[in-house]
């Protein structure tokens, strides 16, 4: 699905690379539904101009021993243009590349939404909406903390960066009153270490940690005493009872790491995990309300 | 006679449908959307689940989720000790408030 024939309201979406408002079940599913065939699109558009420019590279140094051959047996203009030629379309390709990355979403998030409200579907209320601040525009420049230099550890340099993104915030009401909201905070961590070898060169690696903060709460409609703690992991879970506004509300955090040598993980949790935390949340519930 | 099938997943509440026959299996009464065709005749999602050769449908994933959600989030390594120590585990004070 192209970028023309989506609708207004996805086709907003996709430009801006979010996605806000209030939403009822049926035409948030169709949105993402939507997101997620554009993106299917977009994927397969960016692994063909990856093809592409790298075909486009090695025809630029292939054209330039082939420019400098003509040059030298003296045809100056046809070797300039083949020289010339290799690299703007060397360049060309490189930009449509990087565009086209550019415009893609992140599927994983998009299952994510989607799989979370098709598994609550049923238990929302109907008269209420889906309150939805969704960025997907994932780790940019802009979320991104200042070069940490860390000690260098045996290694020549280590530098860090870290990008700090808040790109889910979700609320919604459940058919018996209480309101649950979830909220994703994705933390990116970039490290670059360079060492030098035997031989006098310098080799720079970089690593990659995505550490992702779930957050789930339970909002009851009016003063509740919680039913008991549902089975909560230590290790990567904590729960809490906060209170707010004369309520206590439950929230429970998880947290998710993934790690990559060579590019950014493109792991999210599932929806499932998603409505996992939910479904725990539900079960503290007082008897009368289950 | 209604639908003896819960619906939902946070929420369960009873179909309450008017039942179009039921369950050969566990004879439970159900509407014709939670009714699941297969070779020992019509069946409720929990028995079309533990029986091969249902069809599987929406009703029948929410159902073996349904039960999986009871289970307990345990055996991936998520967290080897050095990455346990980097995560942050700042108190809060206080619920935040949520702004969307």
């Amino acid at each position: 699905m192209k970028l023309k024939d989506l609708s207004p309201a996805a086709r907003l979406a996709a430009e801006t690379q979010a996605i806000r408002g209030e939403w009822e079940y049926s035409a948030f599913d169709q949105l993402l539904k939507d997101l997620i065939a554009y993106d299917t699109v977009m994927d397969a558009r960016v692994a063909f101009r990856k093809k592409w420019m790298i075909v486009a590279i090695i025809l630029a140094f292939v054209g330039l021993f082939v420019g400098i051959l003509v040059i030298d047996n003296g045809d100056g203009e046809a070797g300039a243009a083949i020289l010339v030629g290799g690299i703007v379309h060397m360049i060309t390709t490189i930009v449509l590349w990087r565009k086209a990355k550019k415009q893609a979403l992140p599927e994983n998030a998009l299952a994510m939404l989607q799989q979370l409200f098709r598994q609550v579907r049923q238990d929302l209320d109907t008269k209420a909406t889906i309150r939805v601040n969704v960025d997907l525009s994932g780790p940019t420049k802009a979320k991104c903390g200042p070069k940490q230099v860390l000690p260098p550890n045996g290694f020549n340099s280590r530098e860090q960066w870290v990008y700090a993104d808040p790109w889910c915030q979700l609320r919604f009401q459940l058919r018996d009153g209480y309101k649950l909201t979830l909220r994703q905070v994705d933390q990116l961590i970039e490290l670059r270490r360079t060492r030098r070898t035997s031989r006098g060169k310098y080799k720079t690696k970089t690593k990659y940690k995505k550490l992702c903060r779930l957050t789930a709460t339970i909002l009851p409609p009016a003063p509740v005493q919680w039913a008991g703690q549902p089975k909560v992991d230590p290790t990567w879970e904590r729960l809490r009872v906060a209170k707010k506004k004369g309520l206590d509300v439950a929230v429970l955090d998880r947290w998710f790491l993934y790690k990559e040598k060579f590019e950014r993980p493109k792991q999210n949790p599932s929806g499932a995990d998603a409505v996992g935390m939910l479904y725990r949340l539900c079960s503290m519930r007082p008897a009368e309300a289950k | 006679m209604t639908c003896q099938w819960q619906t939902g997943l946070l929420v369960p509440q009873p179909c309450e449908m008017p039942a179009m026959g039921g369950c050969s299996l566990c004879g439970r009464s159900l509407c014709m959307m939670h009714t699941v065709s297969g070779p020992n005749g019509p069946a409720c999602p929990t028995c079309a689940n533990s029986n091969q050769g249902y069809e599987q449908n929406e009703e029948t994933e929410l159902e073996s989720s349904r039960s999986s959600y009871y289970t307990q989030y345990g055996g991936a390594n998520y967290f080897t000790n050095r990455d346990r120590q980097s995560v942050e585990r700042e108190e809060v004070e206080g619920y935040d408030e949520f702004e969307t």
